[in-house]
């Protein structure tokens, strides 16, 4: 893996047609850090990680991961891990078998490729489903196994969307743990509706509405600003209102 | 090495996904079944009804010329083409056995024949009135009249000692004196088994974007040309058992094959290739496999039409490529598919005289794979 990335969006916008989706945004990631990126439906969110991984084209602006594109990044490809909202994965291959098959696409070696599957597996608690075909899971199963495919190429930046939607409380505790434990080594950014989640996990929040970034500061400092026992999910009505998304 | 994880990957799908399988590789092997019964059931075997007004010359008692060309056509015995001539009492039996298909033409032998025989034996110049009916819009009436009028015109000739100022000397191609219509319709029906790669080809390419694990790829960045070329490898082996598997059961239903097994092979490989490559085309207009499913139905319905396989089909000619008609059936490599196997298979062909249609089907194949390619990568895999 490499060192820790800082993410720069520059003056990053999208239209589609009339709808301005993303707006001039600009977005600092610290190195190592868990940024939670919350927003209504519709804010902007997926947008705006699209283009940070490359599968959307700006309009205006630039992503850069310590100070280079995507593209001048030695081996940009195997930079980023992407951990969809919905589950992506192949139905019929086993856990292992789409493991393994994602890492060769990144150039990893079979046989590294599948140790490190074994290892991913065995930590998010999937070791006994490793030969199980994927559309034999459970939904959490899933959901796990979509967080490790997002992982087994090693990336310096991990873009987490809703990873607990779905989870039981235990494995909810389980990924809370997990992504924990990534901080540091990996530049993470974690997109939910979930106050509860992004508060425990996140570094920093940034509030994003109507494509434009409302806010980014600590969630404890986001608290404190509208006042004591304040919870963030009060924070985040007293920014993008009560009134509701399409 | 990418490509082969993306073979491997592929291949495991296509073996788990049983009855996408089980359904286009049985799909042509099927058929044959249905065409052995077809032809089994409607095998040549004609049947001529004769109706003699004719009686015994009154002048010569021993002369009945009529009822001796009546035993001479029940006596016929064809090596080729199985005929039999059957007396009838009158002409509405015969007539009615034409119409309910259990005769497929009638001769009448006129009355006053043996007295018009014995006349042309003085040395007189007559015109026997024979009549033939049957069915005209029937092949089986046309094959029936003409030997009938054979057979009637060798018997006159013999009776009267005639000799024509010719003679035909009928000369096979190939192995055609030993083909029947089954034989003649393997070529197609293995042609089909390659046609079925439409589908099961378009699916697994479609069903990466439908299922989006087409983003897992696209992050990583794998090239569209190798992902396509691993997926399109599995369709070629999945065409080829099938194609065996067609070619094993035309031989077990009666099919000698014949002609050169690796340039059958070199014609198959490259037929399932074409129809892959125009897979492509359908996965890339489409987002879905149930949209695979009905807008294949069209393409489906060109291929075997045009390669032949049920309906023998002659379009306006295009151009020509070393003396080869490109009609417009052309269009779908399938056609030329059909016109190479039936030239390896049944008139043992070497490359040097299927080059045309090999030609044009690489052609149409690079065609179908670049619009495909474009049209797939354009919206299903296109990365900034």
């Amino acid at each position: 893996m490499l060192n820790p990335i800082k993410i720069e969006a520059i003056n990053l916008t999208k239209r589609f047609g009339e709808l301005m989706a993303v707006d001039h945004i600009n977005l600092e990631v610290n190195p190592g850090e868990i940024l939670g990126f919350l927003g209504p439906n519709g804010a902007g969110k997926t947008t705006a990680i699209r283009m940070f991984c490359g599968l959307l084209k700006p309009d205006e602006g630039v992503v850069l991961y310590n100070s280079q594109s995507l593209h001048q990044f030695p081996d940009g490809k195997s930079l980023l891990g992407v951990c969809p909202q919905e589950n992506v994965h192949w139905e019929r291959l086993t856990c292992k078998e789409q493991m393994v098959f994602t890492g060769e696409m990144y150039n990893l070696p079979r046989k590294l490729a599948k140790s490190r599957s074994l290892d991913l597996l065995e930590q998010l608690g999937l070791s006994s489903q490793a030969g199980k075909q994927a559309r034999r899971l459970s939904g959490g199963m899933k959901r796990r196994l979509n967080i490790a495919l997002a992982l087994v190429h090693d990336p310096a930046v991990l873009f987490l969307d809703e990873p607990e939607a779905g989870l039981d409380p235990q494995s909810r505790v389980l990924m809370r743990e997990f992504i924990t434990g990534l901080a540091g080594s990996r530049t993470v950014i974690l997109t939910t509706h979930n106050m509860d989640e992004a508060d425990r996990l996140s570094d920093r929040v940034a509030i994003i509405d109507e494509g434009k970034i409302l806010r980014v500061d600590t969630p404890e400092n986001l608290k404190h600003s509208i006042g004591t026992n304040s919870t963030l999910e009060d924070v985040f009505i007293q920014l993008t209102g009560k009134k509701l998304r399409t | 090495m990418k490509l082969l994880a993306v073979i491997r990957k592929s291949f495991t799908e296509q073996i788990r996904q049983v009855w996408i399988l089980l359904l286009t590789i049985s799909m042509a092997p099927f058929f044959v079944g249905i065409f052995y019964l077809i032809y089994k059931s409607t095998a040549l075997n004609l049947q001529v009804s004769v109706v003699n007004l004719d009686s015994q010359s009154a002048g010569h008692r021993d002369a009945d010329f009529g009822k001796e060309l009546l035993r001479y056509l029940e006596s016929v015995k064809n090596d080729t083409i199985p005929v039999a001539f059957n007396e009838v009492s009158d002409r509405a039996t015969a007539e009615e056995q034409v119409r309910n298909k259990q005769a497929h033409a009638m001769i009448i032998i006129p009355a006053g024949f043996s007295d018009s025989i014995l006349f042309k034996r003085e040395g007189g110049n007559v015109r026997v009135p024979f009549e033939l009916s049957g069915n005209l819009t029937e092949t089986n009436y046309m094959i029936s009249a003409i030997l009938g009028i054979t057979y009637v015109s060798g018997y006159i000739n013999s009776v009267t000692g005639t000799l024509e100022p010719y003679h035909f000397i009928e000369t096979p191609a190939g192995l055609s004196s030993k083909l029947n219509d089954f034989t003649l319709a393997i070529p197609g029906l293995l042609v089909l088994a390659t046609i079925m790669l439409m589908f099961s080809g378009a699916i697994a390419f479609v069903v990466e974007p439908e299922k989006k694990t087409m983003l897992r790829l696209k992050l990583s960045r794998v090239r569209p040309v190798t992902f396509l070329t691993g997926i399109a490898i599995v369709q070629v082996l999945v065409g080829l058992v099938s194609i065996l598997l067609t070619l094993w059961t035309s031989y077990l239903f009666g099919f000698d094959f014949s002609g050169s097994f690796w340039l059958f092979l070199l014609v198959c490989v490259l037929t399932c290739l074409s129809v892959i490559g125009f897979s492509l085309i359908l996965a890339g207009v489409t987002k879905s496999v149930n949209e695979v499913l009905v807008v294949g139905n069209f393409p489906l319905f060109l291929f075997m039409f045009f390669s032949g396989t049920f309906f023998s089909i002659q379009g306006a000619t295009l151009f020509t490529l070393g003396g080869y008609a490109f009609t417009i059936p052309g269009l779908m490599s399938t056609y030329h598919g059909t016109e190479a196997l039936k030239q390896v298979l049944i008139y043992q062909a070497g490359i040097s005289e299927i080059w045309p249609q090999l030609v044009s089907i690489s052609g149409l194949t690079i065609i179908y794979f670049l619009i495909g390619y474009w049209i797939y990568r354009k919206r299903h895999m296109v990365v900034f």
